[in-house]
């Protein structure tokens, strides 16, 4: 919070102060979300090795964790209603898969985030860039877009 | 050697490895799978499949992990980011719809190439502290691309005026295009392209890439994740370290000598070079 507190400072500093502000929105956006993630990965984390249960088996030894089985029987679950569904009865493996779901949508959220900022500051062509790049993620998550960084 | 190993002692190297994937990520701007996949496949014997998964959860978590800094800290343009993400997540779909019609072995040489060349032309750039341009493009002036940040380790306010825009963001359709059709990092070339056609200081550069990087990353993460993968017993010692790392990184970052940057990138890129190489005649 105190770092929050001194940026809100630093930000009056400078002479644009709504570009100021959305910088700190789409920051504590960023922020939060590696947090979010990073509490259910280590809350799963921990409660696999003091259990020694994934959640949907027993952990087993390394080589098992590390074989690679098809989809249909790879020991955790696939969709996130799964997860989710998983998580909300404290299966280790699915808490970790959703601190890992929270983890990817944050930067999608990132962007989306940033069409309502430009939204609210009428700038009519980073509208239409964020919007255009909102666009195409979406496109890329419906075809499945192998592409990465 | 990798299966011979205890279920901890797994956990504890790769949480170490992938912190230092995040520190040097979120330092030079790169998604850490450099790092990562060689450690993973090499060193733990895992397989690829998995360490291509373990590879993109490392991208996103460096990307977010720094860039929250990086924005906060005013080093990120946002507006150069999302101008260029046209580029990259354009390029990324057009690979994945592509991807048969070319052959992955010339595209990892010519990729090889790019880098290497890259790497001669910033350590040619070694001894420049900051750009020298006074001026944005007209596209960059129209788009209001000129940034300033304030430097700690300069102590100085820096401004500072992009140029090329539009080859530059052809550059970054290639690099998403050969992200989407090789399912490696592109940071690599994000970065050069805005160092060297853009002049942008190197920091301003490395943030920006950062601050992109994810955004690519998560459109493929979902399919990976779907396809089983993401293992959770991989990717959480990797998002967890790769966190830690990128956040240690880029409170680092500002107080590093551009220079030092710089180089630290020059001496990665050969590396990464070779292993393109490697890729495209073995």
């Amino acid at each position: 919070m105190a770092a929050i507190e001194k940026s809100m400072q630093r930000a009056k500093a400078v002479p644009d102060e709504r570009v100021a502000r959305d910088e700190l929105i789409v920051s504590a956006l960023l922020r939060y979300g590696v947090l979010i993630s990073l509490a259910f990965v280590v809350l799963g984390m921990l409660l696999l090795l003091i259990t020694g249960e994934t959640g949907y088996g027993s952990m087993g030894d390394l080589p098992s964790l590390l074989t690679v089985r098809d989809a249909a029987n790879v020991g955790w679950p696939l969709s996130p209603l799964a997860v989710l569904g998983g998580a909300l009865s404290l299966r280790p493996f699915a808490l970790i898969l959703l601190g890992l779901l929270v983890l990817i949508l944050t930067p999608v959220m990132r962007v989306a985030v940033s069409v309502l900022l430009f939204l609210r500051e009428h700038d009519p062509i980073y509208i239409a860039i964020t919007l255009f790049v909102l666009c195409v993620l979406i496109t890329s998550f419906l075809l499945g877009t192998p592409g990465a960084g | 050697m990798g299966l011979l190993m205890e279920s901890w002692q797994f956990l504890l190297i790769l949480a170490c490895a992938s912190f230092g994937a995040g520190t040097f990520g979120a330092l030079l701007g790169l998604g850490g799978g450099v790092i990562l996949v060689p450690v993973l496949t090499l060193l733990l014997g895992v397989d690829i499949r998995y360490a291509i998964g373990a590879s993109i959860v490392s991208v996103i978590a460096t990307s977010s992990g720094a860039a929250a800094a990086y924005v906060r800290d005013g080093i990120t343009n946002l507006r150069i980011g999302m101008f260029l993400e046209i580029g990259t997540t354009t390029g990324a779909v057009t690979g994945a719809l592509v991807g048969s019609l070319l052959s992955g072995r010339a595209l990892y040489i010519v990729f090889a190439i790019i880098l290497a060349y890259s790497g001669y032309v910033m350590f040619r750039k070694r001894n420049e502290k900051l750009p020298t341009t006074r001026e944005c493009d007209p596209l960059g002036k129209c788009l209001r691309l000129e940034g300033c940040y304030y430097d700690p380790a300069l102590a100085q306010t820096v401004h500072y005026y992009p140029t090329n825009t539009l080859p530059v963001l052809g550059l970054h359709y290639i690099a998403g295009l050969v992200s989407g059709l090789l399912g490696i990092g592109s940071g690599a070339l994000k970065v050069p392209a805005m160092d060297i056609a853009m002049k942008l200081p190197i920091k301003v550069s490395s943030a920006t890439s950062n601050f992109m990087i994810g955004v690519t990353a998560a459109a493929s993460a979902g399919l990976y994740f779907m396809r089983g993968q993401i293992n959770p017993f991989i990717a959480a010692p990797v998002a967890a370290g790769v966190l830690a790392g990128a956040l240690v990184g880029a409170r680092l970052m500002p107080h590093v000598q551009g220079k030092a940057i710089r180089l630290l990138f020059v001496a990665l890129l050969p590396v990464l070079a070779l292993q393109m190489l490697a890729k495209g005649v073995l």
